[in-house]
């Protein structure tokens, strides 16, 4: 892979993708379900949230900016919500007293018009910064998912990365450079590394894009080729795996490097930030590294996502400066 | 013939979505918040928890679970009551989309009495204040004098093995793994010897890593009997979970005070007969797949049944899913839980 972005500065900081929903939106996302508005009175509403969620990044001094998954009440389930062929179940628990709706495959899964070009753009206006697309790979959508159709996983797998191509074609011909593939569920079947392989190189194979591919929380010290994965940069947390996995040799790709952890009220501190900084880079050339959070940050509050961002932000700049 | 019970295994489904239980998540949230009392969520609690005795007795249960609804994952009561422990970050539990907190050995491992401190019912997490429960045994008997079943023997509860806690543990503390087996185990044998003192007749035995790792049959041998040791009332069964245990593993473990073995026909069919050798007082079958929501092959299980039946003559034999049904949504676990009978029945 070799798509070249301009004008980001060494170590370009961006987030993974969600941010904490402010509570008017919950409102309104809880209100549209219940049919008390309409999609067009959501869609101010999270146009809204779009606003504020852009200009918190602009405020936070971040590189790289997202939409942050303002239109989606999941990661699986907003895709599963509009893919052909999947629907949602009943609620199951993630973690703590934290819950999603799994979907389920009913039948072939096909994409019916794009998923996340409208508010790709919507994003983009709002910035000059990039915005990076951003999807649920095909590997996680179907692992994390019951199926009732296909029974064979890499037939199901290998469809929705088909049906996922058209989206990220989608994207690039709107004008986004930037795409990134979430995979946490990647590594955990490492039996299926290279299907895993196989369906991201569907979605980025001559895409035209730098393409991102963002794994968390798996067993990274047995993974058999982080090379192998076909995109420009793969994002991984690596505060919680304390970094032990990261070797030069294993990757051909830039690094987008976890260096702090998301789940924990617990605010790493600017200095602890840097150590992680300087642990990256006596592994990588400095041009290979993006540094970001270990994962999304839904789960954390607006105040503690900007206190720790502000933090990942000056402690880059810090680091920047002495290079 | 052996007489043949339909059982659950782990944690049940957390949201309990009735007009007449209260929403354990709201609820938890609340409590979090500070917005409602710790005696309102011990209510709450209580009543989800008949909700899921209930549930099962609709779908013909025989072997109750308590359904865990207050255990966050396997280890967090354990891991917010021994001294030595800390709740760490998470760690996904296997290939599922589920997370659970690594437990920190920090210190020497000594096990609480937790029953004697009920002020200690409940404990904030250090880390996010997430709610837990502190005490096994006090949380148990509550539930049978508050459950509708006058049964005692008919509650399963369940406890985290020494090597699958091992395995999870980022330990900061002991210098090899056995000295940290021995530690786990001490302290989890309390915990059972608690159960001994209560009614609690059964407890399930969740060591999923046996499936996965082929340990040294002396140190298998050593661990469980430490883990065991003492223990006469109380009918112990190693359960499965994500897999059989490897057949070594379970050679290695046949000869000591384990009253039962769990065997999971969905990802290991070929494990019925590993036992045949042997007649434990309880074979417990993972017949239907906790993991999907797809409908299970009946006559398959009805057929693995049958062979069962001809092969553990002689023991008690429990038909369950294959792990906790809080893998599946509400409605599919119920589906799931309800055909049980029906396989029974036919055979």
């Amino acid at each position: 892979m070799s798509y070249k972005l301009e004008n980001l500065p060494i170590l370009p900081t961006t987030v993974v993708g969600s941010f904490p929903k402010p509570k008017y939106l919950l409102k309104a996302m809880n209100d549209f379900k219940k049919n008390r508005i309409d999609k067009d009175e959501l869609k101010k509403t999270q146009l809204k949230a779009l606003d504020d969620i852009v200009a918190f990044q602009e405020e936070v001094g971040l590189d790289v900016l997202v939409d942050g998954e303002v239109e989606r009440e999941e990661m699986t389930i907003f895709f599963a919500e509009k893919f052909k062929g999947m629907v949602a179940s009943d609620w199951v628990r993630s973690y703590g007293n934290r819950y999603y709706r799994k979907p389920i495959i009913k039948d072939k899964i096909v994409l019916e018009k794009p998923m996340t070009v409208d508010f790709f753009r919507e994003a983009q206006n709002r910035t000059k910064k990039p915005i990076k697309g951003m999807i649920t790979g095909p590997y996680t959508m179907v692992d994390w998912s019951y199926d009732e159709y296909y029974k064979d996983r890499r037939k199901a797998i290998l469809d929705c990365a088909r049906e996922y191509r058209k989206e990220a074609e989608a994207l690039r011909d709107a004008g986004c450079k930037i795409l990134q593939i979430d995979e946490p569920a990647a590594s955990v079947r490492l039996d299926e590394w290279d299907l895993f392989c196989e369906s991201i190189d569907i979605i980025t194979k001559d895409l035209g894009m730098y393409t991102i591919c963002h794994i968390c929380y798996g067993d990274f010290d047995n993974v058999p080729n982080f090379s192998k994965v076909p995109v420009d940069n793969l994002d991984l947390e690596c505060i919680n795996n304390n970094f032990s996995f990261l070797k030069k040799d294993l990757f051909n790709q830039d690094i987008s490097a976890g260096v702090f952890d998301v789940h924990t009220h617990k605010q790493t501190s600017k200095e602890e930030i840097v150590q992680n900084i300087k642990k990256l880079l006596e592994i990588f050339p400095k041009e290979k590294i993006w540094i970001d959070p270990d994962c999304g940050l839904r789960t954390r509050t607006r105040e503690e996502s900007l206190n720790q961002l502000k933090l990942m932000v000056e402690a880059t700049k810090e680091i920047r400066n002495n290079l | 013939m052996p007489q043949i019970k339909t059982t659950i295994s782990g944690i049940y489904p957390k949201l309990i979505d009735s007009k007449d239980t209260p929403h354990l998540k709201r609820s938890l949230h609340k409590f979090d918040k500070g917005s409602i009392s710790k005696e309102e969520l011990e209510e709450v609690l209580r009543q989800n928890t008949n909700q899921i005795i209930r549930e099962q007795r609709e779908a013909k249960i025989n072997v109750f679970g308590d359904g865990l609804i207050q255990w966050e994952d396997f280890y967090s009561p354990f891991t917010s009551a021994w001294k030595g422990m800390k709740r760490g970050t998470l760690k996904r539990i296997f290939n599922t989309n589920t997370l659970q907190r690594k437990p920190i050995i920090a210190g020497e491992i000594e096990h609480q009495k937790t029953h004697a401190t009920p002020d200690a019912l409940y404990a904030d997490s250090q880390l996010e204040g997430i709610f837990s429960i502190t005490n096994l045994v006090d949380k148990i008997k509550n539930f049978l004098q508050n459950a509708p079943t006058s049964n005692p023997e008919s509650i399963k509860a369940t406890l985290p093995g020494p090597f699958s806690f091992s395995e999870d543990c980022d330990d900061k503390h002991y210098n090899n793994r056995e000295e940290r087996l021995n530690a786990i185990a001490k302290a989890l044998n309390q915990e059972l010897l608690s159960f001994q003192e209560s009614d609690i007749k059964y407890v399930e035995i969740y060591d999923p890593y046996l499936h996965f790792i082929n340990y040294d049959s002396d140190l298998l041998n050593k661990i469980y009997g430490t883990l065991l040791a003492g223990i006469d009332n109380v009918k112990v069964v190693l359960g499965s979970f994500y897999g059989t245990p490897k057949k070594e593993n379970l050679n290695a473990l046949k000869n000591t005070q384990l009253s039962g073995f769990s065997l999971d026909l969905v990802i290991d069919p070929e494990s019925l007969e590993w036992l045949s050798d042997k007649t434990p007082s309880i074979i417990q079958l993972g017949i239907l797949d906790s993991r999907t929501t797809a409908r299970d092959n009946i006559e398959k299980a009805k057929e693995q049944l049958k062979k069962a039946k001809e092969i553990y003559k002689n023991s008690e034999i429990w038909i369950g899913l294959n792990n906790s049904l809080e893998f599946l949504p509400r409605n599919s676990a119920i589906e799931k839980m309800s055909e049980l009978s029906k396989i029974i029945k036919d055979n």
